[in-house]
């Protein structure tokens, strides 16, 4: 593996990855040592040092617009406006809200004290954790790129950013555009596979983010575990979504579908798949049979605003879904242009492939239950998911699966747009992941919160309550002292 | 209510907190009751069904604990476990929904290593060595007071106890005969028979005595008596690194002293370190006070004083970096034994508004959407 901290001006030359090799090549351990060693003499500390980092993140997205929208589209086939709304806009309004709000998240938080503390200077500091590892996906490769970066580097951190090897094009501009609009000794990117991400794991970080699938997220949390390093792991599942009888077709299928086919279907919080009984079944596949072709047209692989597989292990794998239950929408596939037709299948069995991972792939199954409350058993026999959906007219039906399920997040009547919401968290639960970010909440995930209590040492006078010898009327007295809000009584 | 930016007014949006199902709290015996029964009061709070493993080695409380506790709660939604390092292992086999742990950060990596099976999330609460800063700007007594008591209290068995102390030969001169008379005012000239001094848990934890009373030299105390786990509060100096009593976390009633020229020195030494669980600076200027604070990391931080912040419960309680993972206390414990899952109640109708953002795509549809994202506190629709 090798390093992109190189300097500048070496982009662009044909032959993809062997003629990066020619880059000055940096061991891992040394580039390790010196983001430690730039920790430790405190750059990232000063409020300004991090102002300016995220400054030059939001001149990366603006002075390489078209370059990363370039990019997207050859990774993903991702339309302007998908490229536009997932993965820049969303990644520049983290960078505008953590430099609004960089100040306050770091301004130490006075907190209430009791009587035996009341003079003293009591409140909850919040410290960077050091060196930062970052493992990011190929699905949304800008935004789950630098929406954590934002909020490791508010929160003070030194980062290494491993960004997927797959998305290949962004990949590039994150190696060799990316490290130019930041700090250099206080930031590195890592490129490499599954072997140099595992080589990456033995060296110690103080804290590692992980964006993936479950399967690596237990590799990594057993790797974090060897050095006691706290992890992020946001991870996936399958996201049910449950459509009540009652309920108006169209509507759903318009929503849906959306959410199913955006990025086709390669968003780890999409709709996985449907619950619904066979005569809701009925009335929705015209609907989204309507709703595709009003997205999409009638040759939707001919339409700008339909993504493509990201590779060909990936389209293999989704063709090989097409077999499971029954086409009722769609099954079309171009394995030369990684392309599959938004799909709905129905008569899908629980055991089929299909409903045995998750799919991210623009294919919707259809199982069928006969009512909510199977609906609810059906979802809870299986893992926790990231994403749960829940389409009524009755905000009665949307309450009880909401109150009888866990999940990641919930959303009644919609899709993920609990997601664009800065001032939500977001992440999972069980299996579909541990900790949480967005927002404030980057900050946090990001920060240690370290409890600081000083005293002026003149009131040491006042600690000889607690001293040896004691007497059951001290005793009394020490615990009134220590439970009272100074506020409304006095002990002298 | 949430400030949204995409989504309508109409929408409802708010964070629900959701017990995560069966949670393992694994106790200590330095405090076995409260280190079993505080986390546990979160877990119960947060709504979920729990299974208590405490310490097989404080005996009497474990007994307690077994026999009398459970007949005071529902225990269809509780149990005990009781056993040792290989019972602990079986069980951690098992699938959990939270681990909240406390003990030693060998066991706590053994702890994360199981839960990744599994991918539990976990609380570790663990422990270091807590170093404890006295500036020369200082009275000795006035600090001597707060140190031998925080460090003395259990016998030293308190994972937040000053563990060493770092000053200059200057003031370890003036420190030595103000510990000695604090040590004399707290538990007489014959401190076995303080009523106020504790003793070690057992002879397993006395085992290692001898190797740490070799080290350095004793000042005060280093008595012991192994029939009845007694050591008396001990003072070691001229210690160095290296020494077998700076290596791990000493857990006893022992405080050696190292000697550093400056704060600097103090701060260069302490960061060469883990992480410690606690960090102490003691000094009449607050200037050095906010330095210490400033240039180290560690769990918690007392300025002159000690682990009196843990009576608060508003603040925050756990590690960083190898002193643990995760927090408690107060509210800090019902959130840590909950999942705040975000969500998100849309009206079912009014799909109009919904529209625009569907595909085919316009310039303007674009231009809209983009402001409506990007705007904080007004809505799109």
């Amino acid at each position: 593996h090798f390093l992109a901290a190189g300097p500048p001006g070496r982009a662009g030359q044909p032959g993809g990855r062997a003629a990066w090799q020619s880059l000055r090549m940096d061991p891992l351990e040394d580039t390790l040592r010196r983001l430690r060693e730039a920790f430790h003499a405190g750059r990232t500390r000063p409020a300004e040092f991090r102002a300016a980092q995220l400054r030059g993140l939001g001149r990366f997205l603006q002075e390489n617009k078209q370059l990363l929208h370039d990019a997207l589209a050859q990774d993903l086939h991702k339309s302007a406006f998908e490229s536009e709304v997932s993965e820049v806009a969303i990644s520049q309004g983290k960078v505008t809200l953590a430099l609004r709000n960089l100040r306050a998240w770091m301004k130490d938080e006075r907190v209430p004290k009791n009587l035996a503390t009341q003079l003293d200077s009591a409140f909850i500091r919040k410290e960077p954790f050091g060196l930062v590892l970052i493992i990011a996906p190929w699905n949304y490769p800008l935004n789950l790129t630098l929406v954590p970066l934002v909020g490791a580097l508010a929160a003070g951190n030194c980062v290494v950013l491993k960004p997927s090897e797959i998305s290949k094009n962004v990949e590039k501009i994150l190696a060799e555009v990316l490290p130019r609009y930041l700090d250099q000794s206080c930031f590195a990117v890592v490129l490499g596979g599954p072997q140099e991400t595992g080589q990456l794991l033995e060296h110690r970080f103080d804290y590692i983010f992980f964006t993936g699938s479950p399967r690596v997220g237990k590799i990594v949390m057993t790797a974090a575990a060897k050095h006691l390093t706290p992890v992020t792991l946001e991870l996936g599942g399958k996201n049910p979504c449950y459509v009540d009888d009652n309920c108006d077709p169209q509507t759903v299928a318009n929503r849906v579908a959306w959410f199913r086919y955006f990025n086709a279907g390669q968003t780890c919080v999409a709709p996985d798949y449907v619950l619904c009984s066979p005569e809701m079944q009925e009335r929705l596949l015209p609907a989204l049979q309507s709703t595709i072709t009003r997205f999409y047209g009638d040759d939707p692989q001919s339409s700008p605003n339909l993504g493509r597989i990201i590779n060909q292990k990936q389209f293999q794998r989704l063709r090989a879904l097409l077999g499971c239950g029954r086409v009722a929408i769609g099954g079309q596939s171009d394995e030369s242009d990684r392309y599959i037709a938004p799909t709905v299948l129905v008569d899908v069995q629980e055991t089929e492939p299909v409903m045995q991972e998750e799919i991210f792939g623009p294919i919707l199954p259809i199982v069928n239950v006969q009512s909510v409350d199977e609906a609810i058993e059906f979802i809870n026999r299986r893992e926790k998911p990231l994403a749960l959906y829940a389409f009524s007219n009755s905000s009665q039906v949307v309450k009880r699966v909401l109150t009888q399920t866990s999940s990641g997040g919930f959303c009644g009547n919609d899709g993920f747009m609990h997601m664009t919401l800065a001032s939500l968290p977001f992440g999972g639960v069980g299996a579909s992941g541990m900790g949480r970010y967005h927002g404030k909440f980057s900050f946090d995930t990001f920060s240690h919160h370290r409890a600081c209590l000083l005293r002026s040492p003149g009131m040491e006078k006042l600690n000889a309550l607690r001293y040896p010898p004691q007497s059951p009327r001290r005793l009394r007295m020490l615990l009134v002292a220590m439970e009272a809000r100074g506020c409304s009584c006095t002990l002298l | 209510t949430r400030s949204t930016n995409l989504v309508s007014p109409l929408d409802s949006v708010f964070i629900r907190k959701e017990p995560f199902g069966l949670v393992l709290i694994i106790a200590p015996w330095n405090y076995p009751l409260n280190l079993t029964l505080v986390p546990l009061v979160g877990a119960l709070a947060a709504g979920n069904c729990v299974v208590l493993k405490p310490s097989e080695i404080s005996q009497g409380t474990e007994k307690v604990l077994a026999e009398v506790l459970p007949q005071y709660l529902d225990q269809s939604c509780f149990a005990m476990v009781l056993g040792g390092p290989q019972e602990t292992g079986q069980l951690l086999q098992h699938k959990l929904d939270y681990i909240f742990f406390m003990g030693s950060p060998r066991v706590g990596k053994i702890v994360m290593t199981a839960a990744t099976k599994y991918l539990t999330p976990v609380t570790l609460e663990l422990g270091g060595k807590n170093p404890c800063y006295v500036d020369d700007n200082c009275d000795p007594q006035t600090m001597a007071n707060p140190v031998a008591w925080f460090r003395y209290f259990n016998a030293g068995q308190t994972c937040v106890a000053p563990d060493y102390v770092l000053c200059s030969p200057e003031m370890q001169e003036r420190l030595l005969p103000a510990l000695q008379s604090t040590i004399t005012r707290f538990y007489g000239d014959n401190p076995q028979s303080s009523p106020n001094l504790g003793r070690i848990i057992n002879q397993k934890q006395f085992q290692r005595l001898r190797a740490l009373l070799g080290c350095g030299r004793v000042a005060i105390g280093g008595q012991s008596n192994e029939s009845d786990c007694y050591i008396a509060p001990t003072v070691l100096v001229d210690v160095q690194e290296t020494e077998p009593v700076m290596q791990e976390e000493i857990f006893r009633p022992i405080l050696p002293i190292v000697n550093v020229q400056s704060v600097d020195e103090a701060i260069e030494f302490i960061n060469r370190r883990e992480k410690p669980l606690a960090l102490y600076a003691f000094s009449n200027s607050s200037q050095v006070v906010n330095q210490m604070l400033e240039r180290t990391s560690s769990g918690s931080f007392g300025g002159n004083e000690g682990f009196t912040y843990i009576s608060l419960l508003s603040v925050p309680f756990g590690g960083v970096g190898h002193s643990g993972m995760g927090r408690y206390h107060g509210k800090f414990t019902f959130d840590t034994f909950s999942h705040h899952r975000t969500c998100l109640l849309a009206p079912s109708g009014l799909e109009k508004l919904k529209e625009i953002r569907y595909p085919p795509y316009t310039d303007w549809n674009q231009q809209l959407l983009r402001w409506g994202m990007g705007s904080q506190s007004c809505t799109l629709l």
